[in-house]
């Protein structure tokens, strides 16, 4: 299955938009490939569904550091571990990514919902998205740590 | 002045109180965590003057709340603080009876903005 970049480019464009404006963080896009495993590189991953005419799952994961950063940017506040503040921060990152990209493809075929967002903590923990979509990660650094995001989305029709 | 905050990520929520505080800094802000709970707690304080609400929500989402809230006939005002930023959905808002809208993500500047707008100060 081939990968459309107009429908991935806006979750990227909203990644660096999201951290930028309610982190305060200016993250730098890496790489962008194809993944070939289920092993997220973070400590941290928060999860987005997305479903109607497109559909499949959006994934941001960050190191623990980089995680108690964003979310204590967010909040004025400091944090050591990820604790409950820190998963929700994500998890609230992660539903500001989908709903700006969500707008962004709104007056094209790519409209679609989002689903309340999750959050899955662990070192080397594994998400497997819909069988047969292509996923497609673009690595930032975000000063001196490495985060993704994962975007496994396809058309219905497809 | 009292300003009711409905969002199901206590992160926004903090984030939305911290932004008022720094324009309004003797608000008293009332928070709840969906649209169920939302009208409870606007039920429970009447003398509220500023709503602020997130569309997606479990447990009766931000258009049913607010539309609730203006089927009671109160004045506060309600904003609808979300990620549903197509045209079409900020028509169904503001038909619904919202006062303004602030698209997620946004800076407290542009809270305070629309806050201002809203309430003429």
């Amino acid at each position: 299955m081939k990968v459309d970049v107009n429908l991935i480019n806006p979750f990227i464009a909203a990644t660096t938009n999201a951290l930028e404006m309610m982190a305060m963080v200016k993250p730098e896009r890496k790489k962008v490939y194809l993944k070939t495993d289920n092993v997220l590189i973070g400590d941290i991953s928060g999860i987005m569904g997305l479903s109607g005419d497109v559909s499949g799952s959006i994934i941001l994961s960050f190191e623990a550091k980089t995680a108690c950063k964003i979310v204590g940017n967010m909040l004025g506040a400091s944090y050591d571990t990820i604790d409950d503040d820190v998963k929700d921060g994500i998890q609230e990152i992660v539903n500001l990514v989908a709903g700006q990209a969500k707008t962004m493809l709104a007056d094209t075929e790519y409209h679609f919902q989002i689903s309340i967002p999750t959050c899955i903590i662990g070192a080397n923990h594994q998400v497997n998205h819909k069988k047969g979509v292509p996923c497609v990660v673009a690595e930032f650094d975000l000063e001196g740590s490495p985060f993704t995001l994962e975007v496994s989305i396809a058309p219905k029709s497809s | 002045m009292k300003v009711l905050v409905v969002d199901d990520s206590s992160t926004m929520r903090r984030i939305i109180s911290n932004a008022l505080k720094q324009f309004m800094p003797d608000a008293d802000i009332v928070e709840a965590e969906d649209g169920n709970d939302g009208f409870d707690k606007f039920q429970a304080n009447q003398d509220v003057e500023l709503i602020l609400s997130d569309w997606n929500m479990p447990n009766c989402d931000g258009l049913e709340f607010l539309k609730k809230v203006v089927e009671t006939g109160h004045t506060a005002p309600v904003i609808m603080v979300t990620t549903e930023a197509e045209k079409s959905n900020v028509v169904t808002a503001i038909k619904s009876g919202a006062k303004n809208y602030v698209t997620k993500p946004f800076t407290p500047d542009v809270l305070k903005g629309k806050i201002s707008q809203t309430m003429g100060i």
